[in-house]
């Protein structure tokens, strides 16, 4: 029984641990970057015109400029993976589109005539992925071995100087 | 041992009007303590544009900033030695002037050095107000005035916002400015420095004879073994409590506008609110621990930040964050309430100010800083190994709160009501029987 308790948790563990470089973060840094102005550097992210397309002037803006910056659950194809994605400026303009991401690389930049088929999760639209069943599992399984090694220290502890303690 | 006049329970009383006079001494230093921590966050991209800076930069001033938390220990265990008056005078007095060191700075290098010292006396200042409120408040009003007290910290950052809202930054001193509002302390040390006096514990430990055995300077007297299951237990409640708190309170904005999708103003907005409402989480608390206990309150508290903390990040929708961030607050900040007194009021007079520093500086701290990280890890969007901090957050509150709770159930002692002057005689009585 103790053996499979091991099991479990060490393939929630492994289930837990998938990591990856994940395209919905690769667009969300370059967002993020082109928001810090020329100091952010966007361009370990994206090329120059791309930044450019999506935001001219972008290294003369202000930090901060950009109010909100959302992206939703990529889409592989043939070209690579496309995540849609809505940032609001402060002065209340809406730009929505879908980049496209390559080994990390943001490499294209679409923005559909109609925004309304870019939907992020605010829209209703899928999110990125997060912790799978077995994270939670493993979570539970550590709060309960957190806990009882944190009892067993203290408890030890706290007999030992009992014994020390003078009476 | 020198009793002190008592009230009728048998507490030092020196009267209200003096004791709410304290109160509003204490209340500004925790305050400020509040402010502190939240304004460099805040002003952080304006100083980099002013000093030049990137964000590796920044990392840095933080790393090295809460690197004062080291000296804080140590200064903060001198009000065993110097006495608890002195040291609140001292580190209000080294706050000002290191935040005016830091409203002038002329590059990075001065303001990362201005802000290591500001957090050198904030984090003894925080020390021994909390050691003041137990020493020198009735029993049966110990909890509520530890609510107080503990409660401005919050409004100390609320304070920011609401400074910021009112365009503080835009005044021609820039960023300086919300430096310059840190001086205020200054004024209250010139008001109320004269009608401070030293507690009447650490006269009436100081004044007997028979103390003279005890060790009133070794940082490991905490450590002896009639203390030390209690300076453990309480270490890691709030080593495990921090860890999850921290971590929400610095990853709460970006969630909601990374992964929830608000602007940074409604986010701001909700935070503003939720610190309100967190704040009468330390009132409420403050009074529900005189009231019921202080560890019935604790687990109280916490199994409301277990459940609000973990819904919190796990809340997508816009309405109905605001209260489930409320809740989660309350519960979460609040329970320092409760940890303020489970790091005094075990120990007796002559060794509560190291204990205290112990718990909070070697403890919670580390807590804070760890637990921060271990989300922004998990949770980091590219290649963390659950890449969503709200996950990554909510996972983090249900490992470690529990621990908290199991160890603060089993061996943190009940201490409401607890009486001081006994608690002295007992220590003074041991030694000599040792």
């Amino acid at each position: 029984m103790r053996r499979c308790i091991v099991l479990a948790v060490a393939v929630a563990a492994l289930a837990a641990c998938d990591a990856a470089d994940r395209p919905e973060g690769t667009v969300e840094r370059w967002l993020v970057s082109l928001n810090q102005g020329a100091a952010g550097r966007p361009d370990r992210f994206a090329a120059e015109a791309l930044s450019d397309e999506l935001l001219p002037g972008w290294d003369e803006r202000e930090p901060g400029d950009l109010d909100l910056i959302e992206v939703g659950r990529a889409v592989p194809t043939q070209d690579g993976d496309r995540v849609p994605f809505r940032i609001v400026t402060t002065e209340g303009e809406v730009i929505r589109g879908w980049a496209t991401t390559q080994d990390g690389t943001v490499v294209a930049v679409e923005r559909p005539e109609d925004p309304s088929e870019i939907r992020v999760p605010s829209d209703g639209g899928a999110r990125p992925p997060g912790a799978g069943g077995g994270a939670w599992l493993l979570a539970i399984a550590l709060g309960v071995v957190v806990a009882a090694l944190a009892f067993a220290v203290v408890g030890v502890i706290d007999r030992r100087a009992t014994r020390r303690s003078p009476a | 041992m020198t009793a002190p006049r008592a009230d009728a329970d048998g507490s030092p009383d020196r009267g209200t009007r003096y004791r709410r006079k304290l109160l509003v001494l204490l209340s500004s230093a925790t305050f400020f303590e509040g402010y502190d921590n939240f304004v460099l966050a805040f002003v952080l991209a304006l100083v980099l544009g002013d000093l030049g800076g990137s964000e590796s930069d920044a990392g840095w001033i933080r790393a090295v900033t809460l690197l004062g938390a080291i000296p804080a220990f140590l200064l903060s265990a001198q009000a065993d030695r110097i006495g608890r008056k002195r040291l609140l005078l001292i580190t209000i007095l080294g706050y000002t002037i290191a935040a005016a060191l830091t409203a002038g700075a002329p590059n990075l290098a001065w303001l990362t050095g201005s802000q290591f010292l500001a957090q050198v006396f904030l984090g003894a200042e925080w020390a021994v107000a909390i050691t003041i409120v137990v020493e020198e408040f009735p029993r049966r009003h110990r909890g509520r005035a530890l609510g107080i007290v503990t409660s401005m910290n919050t409004l100390g950052g609320i304070f920011v916002g609401v400074l910021a809202f009112a365009g503080l930054a835009s005044t021609p001193l820039g960023w300086r400015a919300f430096y310059v509002v840190a001086l205020l302390p200054l004024i209250l040390i010139a008001i109320g420095r004269r009608g401070l006096r030293e507690t009447e514990r650490f006269e009436a430990v100081r004044d007997d004879a028979r103390s003279a055995r005890l060790d009133h300077t070794s940082l490991l007297e905490p450590w002896r073994p009639e203390f030390r299951t209690a300076v453990l237990a309480v270490g890691l409640v709030t080593f495990f409590r921090f860890f999850g708190v921290s971590a929400g309170a610095f990853w709460w904005a970006y969630y909601a506008q990374q992964e929830v999708g608000m602007s940074v103003s409604t986010s701001g907005l909700y935070l503003a609110a939720a610190g309100l409402v967190g704040a009468a989480g330390f009132i409420v608390g403050g009074r529900l621990m005189d009231r019921i206990g202080r560890k019935r309150a604790f687990l109280l508290y916490l199994a409301g930040a277990l459940v609000f903390g973990t819904w919190t990040f796990q809340v997508t929708d816009e309405l109905l964050m605001l209260p489930v961030l409320c809740a989660g607050i309350f519960f979460s900040l609040g329970s320092v309430a409760m940890t303020s007194a489970f790091s005094t009021e075990p120990f007796p007079t002559y060794v509560r100010s190291r204990a205290s520093a112990w718990c909070r500086n070697a403890f919670e701290i580390p807590g804070g800083v760890l637990g921060a990280l271990v989300v922004g890890s998990l949770g980091d969007h590219v290649d963390g190994p659950v890449g969503s901090i709200g996950d990554a957050m909510s996972l983090v509150t249900i490992a470690t709160l529990p621990a908290a709770m199991l160890v603060a159930w089993r061996f943190v002692p009940e201490t409401n009501g607890e009486d001081m002057v006994a608690m002295d005689e007992g220590a003074v009585a041991q030694e000599a029987r040792a």
